[in-house]
């Protein structure tokens, strides 16, 4: 059993790992920083420290909403290594999920981008950090 | 037991020992008979071992201890140190190194097991004497145990070069009187060092609750040989086997009989004074320094960042106010905050010592390779720079000394022909210079021959041949180009695919500059301009559109306005401006950084910004102003932008590209 932020992002459900996330922050001012990806929005400075942030709905193509008052920066932090900010729509939930809430056709994700796991009737596309973070496991 | 929590310890000393291992040597090498240096050697060498053995090191524990014994050997005079020794001495020190250059990667100590060091060092010794090798290396080793008191007088004892003995004291079957037999023994002894523990205890021994055997255990600066003749002397002694206990040898049992037993005797609380005052002594040593972790400088460093800028901000602010007494707090606060930077500032200083101190030793060996004969002088060791740029220093400092040995200095009867002394000098030197720290390497040799780099330029299709008006800078600019070697012949040392140019991007990488200075005949010298810190620097800050950078202002030649007419274009469409009738290529800031220029205004602002001799001149929309900024790395995953070097937070909290000034001018 493990905990799972639930966020939307236009009007699906996404949900990620407690593990990963270090913060949620509410959006602030965004330096771009030329020569990267277009995703890539910039940097905040967050209390002293220089967070890259993706603009999460760019970076796995889901429609981009204008920033609202729910808009929120989800900071990440990778195996120690560095830490990113996703940005999202809307934080909605925490939740368990077991292994049994996963749908199993979409676990080994041969024609799905991401895992799927139902819950009280939701459909919530699971992230897998990685593919967020870097280009290997792009489109197929 | 798990070691690996004091494996950063061992590493950090191990470092050490070898480094001195190697100073003394080198020493050792123009004093062979200084009995003082072979002491010293044979202490770190006793010391490594002992710390390896500890941390189960077998491969470097045995190679270590055969140095020991040959160590030992010349100590006690039993053999003369000649270059020969000292070159497997040598090698043997870099085979520790080697050992722990793999410590450091993997955490153990690899396999490879110098079988031939060994070997080579028990040859010194025809066959391992048996005086030197009292606990033969073939056998294992084995394990004294001790109750921890004891373990703890012993290893105190090693740090003060003390020996430590175990005596297997035997009397004769017709023995009467053993228990005075055994404190005529324990008198003798005292003569020569501390008993710090005996088996059995001094009680029983005294009662007489003993055989015909007791063991005694003594710390002394004595030879064994010495005490164990002394208390042979005495009479209805059978037999006594002594036997040195080296680190690594002892455990600490954890019997609490023998604490008591321990702690009623009077020699022994009499060891107990002595080494509590000897450790009152080492406390009073360490307390002068202390070793940080360097992650820890840098969580210090990066809050004394956030309280400059949080003060700037604070400073901005106070000018809403306009109240006399706030901003007499903020003077002060202002005052309290440089003091605080400069203070951990300095705390990050190290001496440049620390790469120095290798150099003398590879100097040795490369004299040896190369044939030749030259003297490495050495001067402003202690001058200080922040250890960011320390650790970087090395690779360049060692290709430049390289470079002076192999193409610099001549062969002795070469320099001999044309009036110089046979032997070369190789001068290092470190000095500060204002807010930089200049570091020179200086040859006498033969000077670089510019005619000849010419013509490697003309061979390469560098230069045509028509182009011979060049300035000798001109000419001493090719050697900076990538692979362009002037040896013929490639040798060990040169030829490696590392040329000058590697030298030259790191120094520049490191927000520096490399001259280089020659006079045929008379000898080179490279001079290394560095900043003496690369965590805050003078900024100049500058808009495009609505976005802030920030160029270093080391960087920066001069500031010029232009009028749109004099911005001329050359080769298809290049843009160049003519300043004191130099050409000087224009690049739009706008663009470099991916937006739209603006270029309907009448008078551009050029920041005309270097590289070492070379000028470009970037369009900026607005200049801003100068001021101190504090340098963040955008971190792994942005890693790789080439044309941002960083990026700072400015006083309002906004964050700020920091322009890396090589970039632009390319």
């Amino acid at each position: 059993m493990e905990q799972y932020l639930v966020f939307r992002l236009a009007n699906e459900h996404y949900g990620l790992s407690v593990n990963n996330i270090e913060n949620i922050e509410k959006i602030m001012p965004i330096t771009r920083v030329p020569h990267t990806k277009e995703y890539v929005k910039g940097v905040i400075n967050l209390r002293g420290e220089i967070v890259p942030v993706i603009d999460l709905r760019e970076k796995i193509d889901v429609e981009k909403e204008a920033f609202s008052e729910e808009t929120r920066i989800l900071i990440v932090n990778w195996k120690g290594e560095f830490k990113v900010g996703l940005i999202i729509d809307e934080v909605l939930d925490v939740v368990y999920l077991t292994k049994e809430d996963f749908d199993q056709a979409t676990r080994d994700r041969n024609e799905f981008k991401f895992s799927i796991a139902k819950y009280n009737g939701l459909l919530i596309n699971i992230i897998n950090l990685e593919d967020v973070l870097f280009e290997k496991a792009e489109e197929v | 037991m798990d070691m690996s929590q004091y494996l950063g310890m061992f590493i950090e000393e191990a470092r050490d020992h070898i480094q001195s291992l190697n100073d003394n040597m080198l020493k050792l090498e123009e004093n062979p008979e200084d009995l003082q240096l072979i002491n010293e050697i044979f202490r770190s060498a006793h010391t490594l071992k002992g710390m390896a053995g500890t941390m189960g090191f077998t491969n470097m524990q045995k190679l270590t201890h055969a140095m020991e014994n040959v160590l030992a050997a010349a100590r006690d005079g039993k053999l003369k140190v000649n270059s020969n020794i000292m070159d497997i001495l040598f090698k043997t020190v870099d085979a520790l190194e080697a050992y722990l250059d793999v410590i450091v990667a993997t955490g153990t100590e690899g396999k490879e097991a110098n079988l031939h060091l060994v070997n080579a060092l028990n040859a010194i010794l025809g066959k391992p004497a048996e005086s030197v090798t009292v606990s033969s290396t073939s056998k294992p080793i084995k394990k004294y145990e001790y109750d921890e008191f004891v373990v703890r007088a012993i290893e105190r004892a090693w740090s003060q070069g003390f020996n430590v003995y175990k005596f297997d004291v035997e009397l004769d079957q017709n023995c009467l009187l053993k228990s005075a037999r055994a404190y005529l023994v324990f008198r003798a002894v005292e003569e020569f060092g501390e008993i710090i523990h005996s088996k059995p205890s001094v009680q029983d021994i005294e009662d007489e609750k003993f055989d015909f055997e007791f063991s005694i255990t003594v710390i002394s600066k004595q030879p064994i040989e010495k005490i164990r003749e002394r208390i042979l002397s005495i009479s209805e002694i059978r037999e006594v086997k002594g036997l040195e206990i080296k680190s690594g040898e002892v455990s600490s049992a954890e019997e609490k009989e023998e604490i008591e037993e321990v702690q009623q005797e009077t020699p022994v609380q009499e060891t107990v004074k002595v080494v509590r005052q000897q450790k009152q002594e080492t406390v009073q040593k360490t307390s002068k320094t202390v070793r940080v972790d360097i992650e820890r400088l840098d969580v210090l460093m990066n809050l004394v960042s956030e309280l400059i800028i949080i003060k700037s901000r604070i400073e901005g602010l106070a000018k809403k106010y306009n109240d006399r007494q706030y901003e007499e707090s903020i003077e002060y606060l202002e005052r309290i905050t440089t003091s605080l930077h400069d203070a951990v500032m300095k705390v990050r200083m190290v001496p440049v010592e620390r790469v120095f101190s290798r150099f003398p030793r590879m100097m040795r060996d490369l004299a040896r390779e190369l044939g030749k004969e030259f003297e490495l002088v050495m001067s402003g060791e202690d001058t200080e720079v922040d250890r960011t740029i320390v650790d970087e220093l090395g690779d360049p400092l060692i290709h430049l000394l390289r470079n002076a040995a192999d193409h610099g200095i001549e062969d002795p009867d070469e320099r001999v022909k044309t009036g110089k002394s046979r032997s070369g000098v190789i001068k290092l030197s470190a000095y500060h210079d204002g807010n930089n720290v200049v570091i020179e390497v200086e040859d006498d040799g033969k000077g670089i021959d510019l005619e000849k780099v010419k013509q490697k330029a003309i061979e390469k299709g560098l230069l045509k041949e028509d182009q011979i008006e060049l300035s000798d800078q001109e000419i001493i600019d090719f050697l900076f180009m990538p692979s362009f070697s002037t040896k013929d012949k490639v040798t060990n040392l040169s030829g490696r695919g590392v040329g000058l140019d590697v030298v030259k991007t790191k120094i520049e990488q490191l927000g520096g500059m490399v001259e280089v200075k020659t006079q045929k005949g008379k000898g080179t010298k490279f001079i290394i301009r560095l900043p003496l810190t690369l965590a805050i620097i003078q900024a100049l800050l500058v808009t495009v559109h609505d976005e802030i950078y920030a160029i270093p202002v080391a960087s920066i030649r001069e500031i010029v306005d232009v009028a749109k007419e004099d911005i001329k274009i050359v080769q298809k469409g290049k843009e160049i401006i003519m300043l004191r009738n130099q050409v000087i290529p224009i690049k739009h800031l706008h663009s470099i950084v991916g937006l739209e220029p603006v270029l309907d205004k009448k008078k551009f602002t050029v920041v005309i910004v270097r590289r070492g001799e070379k000028l470009t001149g970037i369009i900026v929309d607005r200049l801003l102003g100068q001021q101190d900024i504090v340098i963040k790395s955008l971190g792994k995953y942005l890693e790789g932008i080439r044309l941002i070097s960083g990026a700072t937070i400015l006083g309002d909290g906004s964050v700020a590209m920091i322009l890396d000034p090589n970039m632009l001018t390319v």
